[in-house]
């Protein structure tokens, strides 16, 4: 006898330019009520932490970035979390790329972004690998940076996914929050109790890839930083959104996607952002040294792996090296 | 995990000192033979003195600063979590919410995988999400 199919809740919009899904399996009759405080989670996520809205936090602190700024307890969370993954990345993850982005032609909503502009990149100005390790100044209700401009699309996505799914856990046996790509998961799921998340091939041609992997998570962020959809010619050459803040240039050299499982989805975000700008002759030795749950898709198609991650790995494409 | 997160970036700067001093043999060498040298001596020698310096090996004063970034999150979340649930309930007091959708499937979303090919591996279990990297 088949077992009768669990209830389940989604409900599916846009925030932070990106799909956004949220679903819940088994739902208590407090659901919607959870499923709308994540909607809204997410939305003031977004509209604090954005840097193509004019009235964001954000928007307000990088126009003047050495003043103290009142702000939301959101943008208050996203430049802490930010300040957390470049400590534990040791610099790698740096908000301050944001002059480097914009030099290199995101400068306005990825939408927007031209995929093949012939417009000039402008020189590099200031050589950010010289500038002190990024601070800012808390008080309750305000921010101060360092005089730095920022960019949080990375860090606001993993803090929303994660505060989303925060939300929804007490709200049913479990819940997933998906948005772009990046995505958390909470208690029970549908495959024996655990999530299969698809890890898509980065290298694929198309909107959506076949899948690499496919990993089996519980109470995990999931996070994948690729060059795949976020890449665009610039003066005749490719660039990417992975800025590496040691060049001020895109990094990642010789990698295709990096994916990592860990227990908060920012700093997830945070690591597979890292471990990517290691590029290939590094990302090995960087994610065993970390600890890190991470599965990395060469260039070439090759995948690779840490050892934190094999207990996670349902199936793969290929045998994947160590 | 810190300290851990520490292990290549400490390896890297206790090796950068001895590339650099292995690069000033050299670049004594090519200042005499080579116009460019000193200019391209003093690049190289700021890059070394890059790579030493970065990525930053981690500090106790790093760490502290991430235990007290960590607690300072702790309070937000609170805060956070109330205004979530705040503007929720504003949100519900207005007319229309759309876009919800339930059912009996609790299963597994769908997921392609390899090819045809007597070769081919078998498929991938189904799964419930993807992971792309910012679409």
């Amino acid at each position: 006898m088949t077992p009768a199919p669990a209830r389940h809740l989604e409900h599916r919009f846009t925030a932070m330019a990106t799909p956004v899904v949220l679903r819940l399996l088994d739902p208590a009759p407090a659901a919607p009520d959870a499923l709308a405080a994540a909607v809204e989670a997410i939305h003031r996520v977004d509209t604090t932490c954005s840097r193509f809205r004019d009235d964001s936090d954000l928007s307000a602190v990088n126009r003047d970035p050495g003043a103290w700024h009142p702000v939301a307890p959101e943008f208050s969370a996203a430049v802490a979390t930010a300040e957390i993954a470049h400590e534990l990345t040791g610099g790698l993850v740096d908000p301050r790329i944001l002059d480097d982005l914009e030099r290199l032609g995101y400068d306005v909503d990825w939408s927007l972004v031209l995929p093949d502009g012939d417009a000039p990149v402008a020189p590099r100005g200031v050589l950010h690998r010289r500038r002190p390790p990024f601070r800012a100044e808390h008080a309750p209700g305000r921010v101060r940076l360092d005089g730095c401009r920022i960019d949080l699309g990375g860090v606001a996505k993993g803090l929303a996914v994660q505060t989303a799914a925060r939300l929804l856990a007490p709200s049913a046996a479990g819940g997933l929050v998906e948005a772009g790509g990046d995505l958390a998961v909470v208690g029970d799921g549908p495959d024996d109790g655990l999530w299969n998340v698809a890890v898509e091939d980065p290298l694929a041609r198309g909107l959506d890839g076949d899948a690499v992997a496919v990993l089996a998570v519980r109470d995990r962020g999931v996070t994948t930083s690729s060059v795949r959809h976020r890449s665009w010619r610039r003066a005749g050459r490719r660039v990417h959104h992975l800025i590496d803040p040691r060049t001020g240039e895109p990094g990642g050299a010789g990698l295709a996607a990096v994916t990592v499982v860990h227990p908060d989805a920012a700093l997830a975000e945070a690591w597979s952002k890292a471990l990517f700008l290691t590029g290939a002759d590094g990302i090995a030795g960087a994610a065993r040294a970390a600890e890190i749950a991470a599965l990395w898709v060469g260039a070439d198609g090759a995948l690779g792996a840490s050892e934190e991650i094999r207990p996670h790995l349902l199936w793969s494409r290929d045998v994947v090296a160590a | 995990m810190t300290s851990r997160a520490s292990t290549p970036w400490i390896a890297l700067a206790v090796a950068a000192p001895a590339a650099a001093a292995v690069f000033a043999g050299s670049a004594a060498w090519a200042i005499g033979h080579d116009p460019l040298a000193e200019q391209r001596a003093a690049q190289a020698a700021q890059d070394a003195a890059v790579a030493q310096a970065f990525p930053r090996p981690a500090t106790v004063a790093a760490t502290e600063r991430v235990a007290e970034l960590q607690a300072q999150l702790a309070q937000l979340r609170t805060q956070i979590d109330q205004l979530a649930a705040q503007a929720a309930a504003v949100r519900a007091s207005t007319p229309s919410t759309s876009g919800w959708s339930g059912g009996g499937s609790g299963g597994s979303g769908g997921s392609s995988g390899g090819g045809a090919s007597a070769v081919a591996p078998p498929p991938p279990p189904p799964a419930s999400a993807t992971t792309s990297g910012s679409r």
